[in-house]
């Protein structure tokens, strides 16, 4: 099973993979220009959730930052798909705080963490830590 | 925890091992000296039968010299004699190497009473007798064969010799060594008769000394038995106090800690309460959440029950899904915050009148975890209404500010006349407006007719608005008509309907005063900067904020003035807005006219604003309807310029306002008709009408005379309102009229205290 070769897959010392999600160029630059831990390195970038999908099968990120509203398939179902890849992929999602019962649903299908839009480098950042903490992988 | 880690455990497990310690070793001893009883029984045992033996030994060296003496055979009582000896010097012998006494089975014991002193000396005594007893044994022992002679005529004769015995017989015949047997026998018996009493008694000295030694045991144990007890008895009741202490002082800690608790629950200003698993509210909750929720009944409560009343079901859903998020281990809690649907919610609870209070509650989840695993979440809750109406309050405030800066950019745009003229203009409006929504109407008719008539209004204010582009006052006077509009789509209406209209007439009112505020102090601004060039001098910019901000008093704006040309400044500006007024409508019905204004300076202040609405209606009317187009005066004989004369004086108790124009006066026909065609008269009633009747019904709401609406006329306002600000201040008005010739509008007012009254 997919959970036995994710778990069996220690994250700890490692560089860690990062996607990032979202529809807009100017977010994706935004997060690959301000991104400022050296542990995460961007192997992809999607503008909607199939791709994002797609990519991840490719390759699975550990980390991946996620916009809910995307065209083709939204944040929401693509959670829910990188989910059943990889268990224990860490997923920040990205977006405004419009609708808190969207966000909400997102995390239900198993997202980890919420960064409101519009956010700084700074906030960025310490989001992404703190996914990262909170998994451990970072004393 | 490991096995040996004993806790808060180790003062009970050290004094109950400690205990069956001594228990352990009270029964060792006990075990120890109850052997001893045994073993000093088997001596007594033992002695008593060594007791026997001198006794028996001696009977048997008898008997055996009775044999001798009988000539019987006695190699059997030398064998007895010889056992009894052997078993004798072996007891002795065990007895004094240290008190070694053989069971019946032939277990050795030794007796600790047979190895003292005293039992020494009686054993080495018994000793020496029993060696010279061993002495005269030994010759008599190593005897064997026949002590008789030994010839063969004779041995028959033994047989016989020993019948005759009982018959009185003779002595046998010994052979030498017999006779020396016989004679060690008797040697022995002698000696035995002598030893026999004190070994007899040195055994039952012995068995003496075993039972006092046994006694001494029994004592010991006694008070051993004694000691133990007391020992042990003491020690449980020192552990029970020592628990007793510790248990109480672990109460009266457990207690502190409960009623700082308690307190901590009673005092703080937070809702404070914990959920299970199940959402269940826990039983050690603040005492703040009883006036924060309203109830006290939270026992056994879930999350769900305590919200579902007073927030809306989505809220609510969204809330629940945010627990249930948090329960779980993938979401991390301090990224999710942002999207706590109850971060700043909004409540509503019902209150005792029947109606809602709405408050806003700030909800705050921190997961609590025990051993490692997530067992409760703290929930934090905050009554934030005050903060949450600060703050909108604030933003309003914000927003209105705001919207007078764009006004203010707005009324810098547009040329001031027109502003001056639309604000009076919107001003007679509305004033309008409140007349027909003061007229008393009963029918569906004329509510109908109310409507339509508000409408116009209304309309032509947003129309000008929009033109010079006040969006603010034209969007609320769109507000208005919508309002209207909404009205008018009703089936059925009735007075109450009409009674929201005030308050949106009021807004209107309110805004439009506020923009003529900030024109007065753009105005203010205007002469202040022109009066300190004029004087050489210069306008801070503090000073020009000043003036903006409405504090116009306090600012010198001219050392020189007096307070007189204050007046005649706003004198002043009514007669120039009335010049302007004049000329503009002139202009716009293609007609000329003079104004001539007197006395304007000497309106008192309390009659300035009406007595501006009044003569701005009476000089508009005067040249829409009195002045007659250049060409009809020319015909009738007269200048091409028409004259308006605008008069303020004071006369006797009060004051006199006089405006006439030299026009073509009032046509009573004309106003018949109109009056009429509006529905206010009927032609029957018109017939009866005289002139004074006619002029008045210019004076009535919805009449009008002018063909087409335009800004200045045909809105039906103008005689209207000219009345009801006369009435208002209880005065009078009076009209004067002469075909072709003139109109004349007086009007008298009282003095100001009386209107003030």
């Amino acid at each position: 099973m997919a959970l036995a070769t994710a778990k069996a897959e220690p994250l700890t010392n490692r560089k860690l993979k990062l996607m990032i999600c979202d529809d807009s160029n100017i977010i994706r630059r935004k997060i690959e220009r301000e991104l400022k831990i050296d542990r995460l390195q961007v192997i992809a970038t999607a503008s909607n959730g199939k791709q994002a999908v797609e990519a991840f099968r490719k390759e699975p990120a550990d980390v991946v930052t996620m916009d809910i509203t995307m065209p083709e398939m939204d944040g929401i179902e693509c959670v829910e798909n990188l989910v059943k890849i990889k268990p224990d992929v860490l997923i920040l999602v990205i977006s405004a705080l419009s609708d808190k019962a969207t966000a909400i649903e997102a995390l239900k299908k198993g997202a980890n963490g919420f960064l409101c839009k519009p956010f700084t480098d700074r906030q960025l950042t310490e989001a992404l830590e703190e996914l990262l903490r909170g998994a451990g992988n970072v004393d | 925890m490991g096995i040996f880690d004993l806790g808060r455990y180790k003062g009970i497990v050290l004094a109950i091992t400690g205990f069956l310690v001594f228990i352990a070793i009270i029964l060792a001893f006990n075990h120890g000296i109850a052997g001893r009883f045994a073993d000093n029984a088997v001596g007594l045992q033992f002695l008593a039968e060594q007791q026997a033996r001198p006794v028996a030994l001696h009977d048997a060296g008898k008997a055996l010299a009775e044999q001798l003496k009988q000539g019987e055979d006695i190699q059997q009582q030398l064998d007895t004699l010889g056992q009894i000896a052997r078993t004798y010097n072996t007891a002795l012998g065990g007895l004094t190497t240290r008190g070694m006494v053989t069971k019946r089975d032939g277990q050795v014991v030794a007796v600790p009473a047979l190895a003292s002193n005293e039992a020494r000396a009686i054993l080495d005594n018994t000793r020496k007798l029993w060696d010279g007893y061993r002495e005269k044994l030994t010759p008599i022992l190593n005897f064997a064969g026949s002590p008789y002679a030994t010839d063969s005529a004779q041995q028959p004769e033994n047989a016989t010799a020993a019948q005759k015995k009982d018959e009185g017989a003779a002595t046998p015949s010994y052979s030498p060594r017999g006779r020396r047997l016989v004679a060690a026998v008797d040697e022995l018996n002698e000696y035995a008769a002598n030893a026999e009493a004190p070994l007899t008694k040195a055994m039952a000295d012995l068995a003496a000394l075993v039972e006092a030694d046994n006694a001494s045991d029994a004592r010991l144990l006694k008070w051993l038995q004694i000691g133990g007890m007391t020992a042990a008895l003491l020690l449980l009741g020192a552990i029970f106090f020592y628990f007793a202490r510790n248990l109480r002082k672990e109460e009266i800690i457990a207690n502190r800690a409960r009623k700082e608790t308690e307190d901590i629950l009673r005092t703080v200003n937070e809702g404070l309460f914990l959920l299970d698993k199940d959402l269940r509210i826990g039983s050690e909750r603040s005492l703040a959440l009883n006036t924060i929720f309203r109830r006290d009944d939270f026992t056994g409560l879930t999350f769900d029950q305590l919200l579902k009343d007073i927030v809306p079901e989505k809220t609510l859903r969204t809330a629940m899904d945010y627990v249930a998020l948090l329960w779980g281990e993938r979401v991390n809690e301090k990224l999710v915050k942002t999207i706590n649907p109850l971060s700043e919610v909004e409540v509503h609870f019902e209150n005792p009148a029947g109606g809602f209070d709405t408050h806003f509650l700030e909800f705050d989840f921190n997961r609590v975890k025990s051993e490692g695993s997530l067992s409760h979440l703290l929930v934090t809750v905050n009554d934030v209404t005050k903060r949450v109406m600060l703050s909108r309050e604030l933003q309003e405030s914000q927003e209105k500010a705001q919207a007078q800066l764009d006004l203010l950019l707005r009324i810098l745009h547009v040329d001031p006349d027109s502003l001056t003229s639309f604000l009076s203009d919107a001003d007679v409006s509305l004033k309008m407006v409140n007349s027909i929504l003061k007229e008393p109407a009963r029918e569906e008719a004329a509510f109908r007719a109310k409507i339509d008539g508000i409408y116009r209004q209304v309309h032509a204010v947003k129309g000008e608005a929009a033109a010079l582009g006040l969006k603010t006052v034209e969007q609320r006077a769109h507000a208005f008509e919508e309002s209207l509009n909404d009205l008018k789509t009703r089936p059925s209406l009735s007075g109450s309907d009409f009674l929201p209209l005030v308050v949106k007439l009021d807004e209107l009112f309110n805004h439009l005063a506020q923009v003529r505020e900030m024109l007065g102090r753009l105005v203010d601004l205007h002469q202040a900067i022109a009066t300190r060039r004029s004087a050489g001098g210069q306008v801070s910019a503090e000073k020009v904020d000043q003036l903006l901000a409405g504090k116009h008093d306090e600012v010198p704006v001219d050392p020189g003035a007096e307070t007189g040309s204050v007046e005649e400044t706003s004198a002043s500006g009514l007669e120039r807005t009335l010049a302007d007024l004049a000329a503009r409508v002139a202009n716009s019905y293609s007609k000329q006219v003079t104004l001539r204004c007197s006395g304007l300076e000497n309106v008192p202040e309390a009659y300035r604003r009406a007595v501006k609405d009044i003569t701005i209606q009476l000089v508009r009317n005067a040249v829409v309807h009195g002045i007659e187009e250049p060409s009809e005066r020319v015909k009738a004989n007269k200048s091409e310029v028409g004259t308006l004369a605008v008069e303020f004086t004071q006369r006797g108790d009060g004051y006199e306002l006089i405006v006439q124009d030299d026009g073509r006066g009032l046509q009573l026909e004309r106003i018949k008709e109109v009056a009429i065609e509006r529905g206010l008269i009927t032609p029957a009633q018109a017939a009866v009408l005289d002139p004074r009747q006619t002029m008045a019904l210019i004076f009535r709401p919805g009449f009008s005379t002018a063909d087409r609406v335009t800004t200045d006329a045909g809105r039906g306002a103008g005689m209207d309102l000219v009345r009801i600000l006369v009435a208002e201040l209880g005065g009078r008005v009076g009209l004067a009229s002469a075909g072709g010739k003139f109109s004349k509008f007086k009007i008298w007012l009282p003095a100001t205290q009386r209107a003030a009254a």
